[in-house]
């Protein structure tokens, strides 16, 4: 099947993503740890501004941009340097923002992703380095509002912005980028995306075919949107916006807009009468930066990222291809199979964690964290020495997940112990003796009737028994009669 | 050279307020200064690279510690207005 | 006047005092702010030694200006390397010394100007460091020196100033307006005090990424005997002479007689990116100040004019920068706008690479070059200077801006008077090449015995 892309969409993305594992700010010592923090109390003269101060670049930033840069298939740049990016705005104390302008430590790069026909490379332009403003907030709607206050705990987080080619189709492709890159970044241990601010989007969007002739679409660029979700949606309601001004023949210009998630609309942002020129030119405080040499030891210090490991999984452990991809997603979650894996059959390891564990997590929105190894081969074994039926063991998995404990004590606290042989050969006698009409009907060549006792066999053991057992032990009754 | 609208446009550009009366002086002082930077156009700058800072020093970095921040109070004892424990200004459109 | 470390120390206990009491009666106009007492004496090479900042260096808790009206009751949170050094070596931070607004040349103090110790009539220059040390107030002072301020303040007040290599003393709560032309630098009665303060400075802070990674030494390379500077090579740019006053002219052909005395050969030549070198120093002085002084907005520190929108609020409050400091911001942005970086910004990157290269192929003959500091004594007060003061330019001569734009190490060293007033000798060193500077400048120092001279005077 291949993907005919009615609309000719092309979209292109602009990731900002904090490297918020690293502990201290791009050009200062202050803690990247700022969530929750009363605001202004994660500063220094340098993140706030104040005359007086010179930035000092952060190693971990430049490592961090190193292993995106490897990560994303790319060309690093053996010599890189900043430029300031100048313009006024209360969040940026310094009157510039440092950032890098024509060399970019990160270029011509790749993710491949499953697009609408299959497998599909996206190309990533370039990524560089720069620092994040400080948070502003408005006393009522930005547009008519009587004040603003601001927050410089966030200024100088550390930011890698990737530029993909607009090789995106639609906002499931853009959707399914972003859940890749995502998943790649926490391999990397560079970023944490669970934190606020963590990633942020702008999508560059443009409808190219109208009536099945190939137009010169308008670029339209909406920014900052903070979640997988939004973009997609943001992106869906941009295309249909788009084409709704191409059938009612509106002009579409090219201009950047907001996406407002309460309503789900893009609006414009105010059309400046003449672009900005923010004045680029080299920061003077820093000095060149040449990397050449950490590449080769941050190459070798990479982790397995997820498309390698799921080629791994299903070559090793000869588990499904389906199975591989949902268990890599999470660089955790991976570990987690394969410390199952250590110990039983992977396919069956695969099935309790890909199929049952990672259902529980998600139904909980809980992490990785909430579940250890051990447990999960607790599980694995009282079934399979059926100690307990798999009803049971999924129960267990869920109690631990909700109330916590062990999965031997849910098990004896429960009463889910499987029920012993002889109980079950009484109780197929019992059952045998109490159903005169259905051992009759069966006798008689009715197959449906043993389904019958075999259910009163399965109620006198409460669910406790294995289901298949207990037919045997009443077949083996009934041919004694 | 710069024209006086240019003058005008150069000032907001840089934020900073220029009485009407005084903007032929700084758009005269201006382009005497433009006038000046002439002589550099006959530099033999072909293919040579720039220089943006006379060090000689390269990748310079900072090992990943974190130092303990300002004080709130620090960091406030400034600030010409205040709310909470954050700058406050006046409507940014 | 003038007293070294030396003869401060001989007061003992009382140094700080009587230097407290002297710039209390002192009426010239050369602190912006005394914050020194004694009890803050702590041990040291410098124990109880009162030394002077340019006000442009921040000190923890004392008020900092840069001599603007954008910063009038700005208190820093945080001290200057610089200072820190100073306070370890046991010294007192005395007070806070008068400048030129952000110590941009030619852009009046919001304070007014200082007067010359040696006549009230005539400015001290656009750091009234040197001044505090040509008065006697302090033995020694540092401060900034783009554009050469501190080392034409020591020539028109007759002392000594030495900044050293770029990235040897930490920038770190300097309040530079242009990085990569700024360097700090120290002003002394004597060289040997110059040197010795400038050591205390130099050395690695994490702080500054331009800083060097080794401390430099500058007090234990002067030669001793007869012919100390027996084999130095002395060039001399004929560019750096144009327009100097026959007056101080003479005194500088006096400083070359006596170098050959002391065994150098000096000889003239000719630098041919010199006519490059003044307009080069204002093209990116004037862009990398339109970035530093960005800052300045109302928002988080200084003075705040009223508005109901920011972007008129911060045009309002920007308009307390002088006049001055106003246009070089505006050419600054203009500079650097897309349509003309490449004319004007990119052009003179690129031509500071062939200031470079010539200067690094004029020390593989020359161990230093000298010049005279200024092209002319002190004017009066109320005059500009003779040396670009008129025109707003960001450096006095070729000579200091090419040591700005190449991170050279250059001392002044008082050479003679015209008049009542001082004159000055530029010596300028290759770079890192510190210990040459301060060994001509001690011996010549010694041979030309101006603090004999000046005290006939």
């Amino acid at each position: 099947m291949v993907y005919e892309n009615p609309d000719g969409i092309m979209i292109g993305l602009e990731i900002h993503v904090q490297l918020n594992k690293a502990n201290t700010k791009m050009f200062c010592g202050c803690t990247t740890d700022y969530t929750d923090k009363e605001a202004n109390t994660c500063v220094c003269p340098g993140c706030m501004a104040l005359p007086g101060t010179t930035p000092v670049l952060n190693e971990k930033t430049v490592d961090g941009a190193i292993k995106i840069g490897l990560a994303l298939n790319a060309e690093i740049e053996n010599e890189t340097d900043f430029f300031l990016k100048n313009y006024f705005y209360p969040d940026i104390g310094n009157g510039y923002q440092v950032t890098q302008f024509d060399k970019p430590i990160i270029k011509n790069g790749h993710i491949m992703i499953e697009g609408e026909d299959g497998e599909l490379k996206i190309r990533i332009k370039r990524a560089h380095m720069e620092n994040d403003p400080g948070k502003m907030a408005h006393f009522g709607s930005i547009e008519k509002s009587t004040g603003s206050i601001i927050d410089f705990n966030r200024s100088g987080m550390p930011l890698v912005e990737i530029v993909t080619e607009p090789d995106i189709r639609s906002s499931k492709e853009a959707r399914r980028f972003l859940d890749k890159l995502r998943s790649i970044l926490e391999y990397l241990d560079v970023f944490d995306g669970s934190r606020e601010g963590a990633m942020k989007a702008d999508a560059n969007i443009s409808v190219n075919i109208f009536n099945g002739k190939r137009i010169e679409g308008t670029r339209v660029e909406i920014k900052n949107i903070s979640s997988h979700k939004a973009v997609e949606k943001a992106i869906n309601y941009e295309i249909m916006r788009q084409k709704d001004f191409l059938r009612k023949n509106k002009p579409l210009v090219q201009e950047t807009r907001h996406y407002d998630e309460d309503r789900n609309v893009t609006v414009s942002l105010r059309v400046k009468e003449t672009a900005d020129d923010y004045r680029y030119f080299p920061d003077f405080d820093l000095v060149p930066m040449v990397v050449g040499g950490r590449v080769e030891g941050i190459r070798a210090t990479l982790p397995e990222l997820p498309d390698a490991k799921r080629e791994r999984f299903v070559k090793t452990y000869g588990i499904s291809d389906a199975h591989a991809k949902s268990l890599v997603t999470e660089r955790a979650f991976a570990d987690l199979f394969e410390n199952v894996a250590a110990a039983v059959d992977p396919k069956i390891a695969a099935s309790w964690t890909a199929d049952i564990v990672k259902g529980e997590l998600n139904y909980r929105d809980m992490p990785v964290t909430s579940v250890s190894a051990e447990d999960i081969l607790a599980v694995i074994g009282m079934v399979s020495k059926k100690e307990i039926s798999e009803e049971s063991g999924v129960l267990v998995i869920r109690t631990l997940l909700d109330e916590g404990g062990k999965p031997t004590e849910i098990v004896s606290a429960k009463g889910l112990a499987m029920v012993a042989d002889d109980f079950i050969v009484t109780a197929a006698k019992e059952a045998i003796a109490e159903s005169p009409d259905a051992v009759a009907d069966y006798k008689a060549g009715t197959e449906k009737a043993l389904n019958f006792i075999v259910g009163k066999v399965m109620q006198k053991a409460k669910g406790k028994a294995d289901a298949r057992l207990a037919r045997e032990m009443v077949l083996k009754e009934l041919e004694k009669m | 050279m710069i024209q006086k609208d240019e003058t005008k446009e150069l000032a907001w550009a840089a934020r900073i307020v220029v009485e009407e009366q005084d903007i032929p002086e700084y758009q005269g002082k201006i382009n005497k200064k433009l006038s000046y930077y002439a002589v550099i156009a006959d530099a033999p700058t072909a293919g040579v690279e720039k220089t943006v800072n006379p060090s000689h020093l390269k990748t310079v970095l900072r090992k990943d510690v974190t130092v303990p921040s300002m004080s709130v109070e620090d960091a406030l004892k400034n600030a010409p207005d205040v709310y909470e424990t954050s700058f406050k200004i006046p409507k940014i459109l | 006047m003038a007293k070294d470390i030396a003869a401060f120390k001989a007061a003992g206990d009382k140094a700080v005092l009587e230097s407290l009491e002297k710039i209390k009666k002192d009426d010239s106009n050369i602190f912006i702010t005394v914050c020194g007492s004694s009890k803050t004496a702590g041990s040291g090479p410098l124990a109880g030694v009162p030394i002077a900042l340019s006000d442009n260096i921040s000190v923890k808790d004392v008020e900092t200006t840069c001599a603007s009206k954008i910063l009038k009751g700005y208190i820093p949170p945080f001290s200057g390397k610089a200072v820190l050094d100073l306070e370890n070596a046991g010294a007192v931070i005395i007070g806070k010394t008068n400048m030129t607004e952000f110590g941009i040349l030619g852009a009046p103090s919001a304070y007014g100007p200082a007067q010359n110790p040696h006549d009230k009539t005539k400015k001290a220059g656009p750091s009234s460091a040197a001044a505090a040390v040509a008065a006697g107030l302090v033995p020694a002072a540092v401060s900034s020196d783009a554009g050469g301020i501190l080392r034409v303040s020591a020539s028109f007040c007759g002392t000594v100033a030495f900044k050293p290599s770029y990235g040897a003393i930490s920038r770190y709560g300097l309040i530079y307006y242009a990085g990569s032309l700024d360097q700090i630098g120290v002003t002394a009665a004597t060289v040997s005090d110059a040197a010795l303060v400038a050591e205390i400075l130099s050395g690695n802070d994490l702080c500054d990424t331009t800083s060097l990674p080794e401390k430099l030494v500058y007090t234990d390379k002067i030669k001793s005997g007869d012919k100390p500077l027996d084999g130095f090579r002395i060039g001399i740019p004929e560019e750096f002479l144009e327009g100097v006053t026959a007056d101080v002219m003479k005194t500088f052909e006096e400083a070359v007689s006596t170098f050959e005395k002391l065994g150098a050969v000096c000889k003239k030549f000719s630098m041919k990116t010199a006519k490059y070198m003044q307009p080069v120093h204002d093209i990116i002085a004037a862009g990398e100040s339109s970035a530093m002084l960005a800052k300045y907005d109302g928002t988080r520190f200084g003075p705040r004019a009223e508005a109901d929108n920011w972007h008129e609020m911060i045009a309002k409050t920007r308009a307390l920068f002088g006049p001055v400091v106003r246009r070089r911001i505006m050419l600054g942005v203009y500079l650097l706008k897309t349509a003309q970086y490449n004319d004007y910004y990119m052009k003179s990157m690129q031509t500071r690479t062939l200031i470079i290269e010539e200067f690094e192929s004029v020390f593989q003959e020359y161990d230093l070059l000298v010049s005279p500091t200024t092209k002319d004594i002190a004017p009066v007060i109320g005059t500009p200077c003779n040396g670009g003061c008129a025109d707003e330019l960001s450096s006095f001569s070729a000579a200091i801006a090419g040591a700005d734009l190449a991170g050279l190490p250059a001392a002044t060293v008082p050479c003679g008077f015209v008049g009542k007033l001082p004159a000055g000798l530029q010596i300028i060193g290759g770079y890192l090449k510190d210990a040459n500077v301060i060994a001509a400048a001690e011996a010549f120092e010694k041979a030309a015995d101006f603090v004999k001279v000046q005290e006939a005077v």
